[in-house]
């Protein structure tokens, strides 16, 4: 999380305003429609743009996990 | 807060392929040269290439930075001493002879006579002891030489700037980038470099700029006063900071890059070599497209699993058999680099071409196929809804899902963004001079008129050295 955290702190300006503005925009619609309606949604279908930026962090969370701890399962146990 | 002030006869602003060659060249011509770098000193050898610590310390915003667009497309940014070459895989490539025929012939470049370049390249390949690996290459690159040779596709070894002082394999092979070497030299003519120091802007006084107002380390104010500027900041900060300054005529609107998509592909055999990247490059596409290695360590692994992680993921306890490979492309799209008030970064933003799109495609699977025939036991593509391929038959369903929009498309190269030549609308003359500006050049990749279609440090580094040797004749 600490990692994740860092990253989203150190995006270009834009990139932070923007999903900035994504997370406010998720987290209003969360509240009309409910958490887990709104993430199966947003995961079947990404947002486009501004999406990717919520991916890139994600896939930089995996990269930290499989460079640190390179024998983890995918289910997070060591293999 | 008052501000440091410092002077020098010239200031370089960026100490990469561009600004490091700048440097020296002026400092031991005996002119006073200052060396602004945005970002921190790291020698080679402080951290482990490709690896996450890397894209902490070197990369621009820890790596994570995008051309916005329909997909957006990854880069990878050098902010350090040494800039790009800190961080690439060390793959040289001189500007091909037609691409240097088409600057001259599109662009109106002048004096750019290719036996002139090549005598210039010739210095840099000493300068960096440019070589192919006089030992074993990796297992990775192996099997793009054998996958292609099965295939008959034209095929060779990037050399690359490498000193093998410590044996001839491969991975014993230590960078000659630019910490290494020009900057060493331009330190010994007596440059200061000062890193940590960002420009924000160039003060003008009508055509001339007069001073750089810099952000310290700690947020301390400096001015710096000079006679003369070379910008080297690269594609994307020297147009943002010409654009912050006042400068914007034909100034950041013709990005042009490589996109490239990627796969992982597994083998039989341990095939993974966490910091060093493949030498071999398929070319039988060549201009449109190449195929070549990626860096793999575990975690750049997972990243290139991670689009359909729920399909790949259990690939990911075999990394040791894994590698990552690149599609590249040579767009016939472009991009856009906007500064705008208040943001301290710059927005970037990218368009591709249907047939980028078309071609991004295509050449995924053909670099399957080429790992398919190299022994892979299965194949990976880094796009959502990608499935594994395990024989050719596979390739049909795998390019019938593909989309960009579903993929995961980076880039290394970029350029072009200050394009020179004697055309009108050209904001560089065919040296880097700023048309409508006494003293303001710019010599870095913003300069090739487009994409060459190869690694282009070559291409950035015999251009600013003939445009410094231009520069200091005229004196």
């Amino acid at each position: 999380m600490a990692f994740a955290g860092r990253r989203i702190a150190g995006l270009p300006t834009p990139m932070r305003l923007g999903v900035g503005v994504v997370a406010l925009v998720v987290e209003g619609v969360g509240r009309l429609v409910g958490p887990a309606r709104l993430t199966a949604t947003l995961a079947r279908r990404p947002l486009p743009v501004l999406g990717e930026y919520v991916r890139l962090v994600r896939s930089l969370a995996y990269a930290y996990v499989w460079e640190t701890w390179p024998d983890t399962a995918p289910d997070g146990a060591p293999s | 807060m008052t501000a440091d002030s410092l002077t020098a006869d010239v200031v370089v602003i960026g100490s990469g392929a561009g600004g490091a060659p700048t440097a020296a060249l002026l400092a031991e011509a005996g002119l006073d040269v200052l060396v602004l770098e945005e970002g921190p000193l790291v020698r080679q050898g402080d951290v482990v290439p490709f690896s996450l610590e890397q894209m902490d310390r070197q990369y621009r915003a820890g790596g994570v930075t995008a051309a916005l667009g329909l997909p957006s497309i990854a880069y990878a940014e050098g902010c350090c001493a040494g800039g790009g070459t800190e961080i690439n895989s060390g793959l040289y490539r001189r500007p091909p002879a037609e691409v240097l025929e088409r600057w001259r012939r599109t662009h109106g470049v002048v004096d750019l006579d290719p036996d002139d370049v090549y005598g210039i390249c010739e210095e840099v390949e000493k300068e960096l002891s440019v070589q192919p690996v006089p030992g074993a290459h990796l297992p990775a690159s192996e099997a793009l030489r054998r996958g292609a040779a099965g295939l008959g596709w034209r095929h060779d070894e990037s050399p690359r700037w490498m000193d093998y002082a410590a044996g001839p394999a491969a991975r014993q092979g230590r960078r000659r980038s630019m910490t290494e070497t020009y900057l060493p030299r331009a330190e010994a003519a007596g440059a200061r470099l000062l890193t940590g120091h960002r420009v924000d802007r160039l003060v003008l006084d009508g055509d001339r700029a007069v001073e750089a107002a810099i952000t310290g380390p700690d947020g301390r104010r400096v001015n710096a006063e000079f006679g003369d500027v070379f910008v080297c900041g690269g594609a994307i900060q020297t147009p943002a900071l010409l654009q912050r300054s006042g400068i914007r005529r034909g100034v950041g609107r013709m990005l042009a890059a490589h996109p490239t998509v990627k796969l992982a592909a597994r083998f039989d055999d341990a095939v993974n070599v966490p910091d060093d990247v493949a030498v071999h490059q398929v070319k039988e596409f060549t201009p449109d497209l190449s195929f070549g290695g990626s860096a793999s360590n575990p975690g750049l692994v997972a990243l290139a699993l991670s689009d359909s992680w729920g399909r790949f993921s259990s690939a990911i306890v075999d990394w040791r058999h894994l590698a990552v490979y690149y599609a590249a492309i040579t767009s016939t799209g472009h991009g856009r680099v906007r500064a705008l008030p208040g943001l301290r970064d710059p927005v970037v933003t990218y368009r591709l071409t249907r047939r980028d799109r078309a071609l991004l495609g295509q050449g995924l699977a053909r670099l399957a196929l080429l790992l398919l025939e190299a022994g892979a036991t299965a194949v990976y593509p880094s796009f959502r809804g990608a499935p594994v391929v395990r024989r050719a038959a596979d390739l049909a369903t795998m390019q019938s899902v593909f989309s960009t929009g579903r993929a995961s498309l980076m880039t290394v190269h970029l350029c072009s963004t200050v394009p020179m030549g004697e055309h009108d609308g050209a904001p560089a003359d065919s040296h880097g001079l700023l048309h409508g500006r006494s003293n303001v050049r710019v010599n870095d990749a913003s300069l090739l008129p487009d994409a060459p279609g190869v690694n282009p440090q070559a291409s950035v580094m015999a251009v600013a050295i003939r445009n410094v040797r231009r520069y200091l004749e005229a004196r």
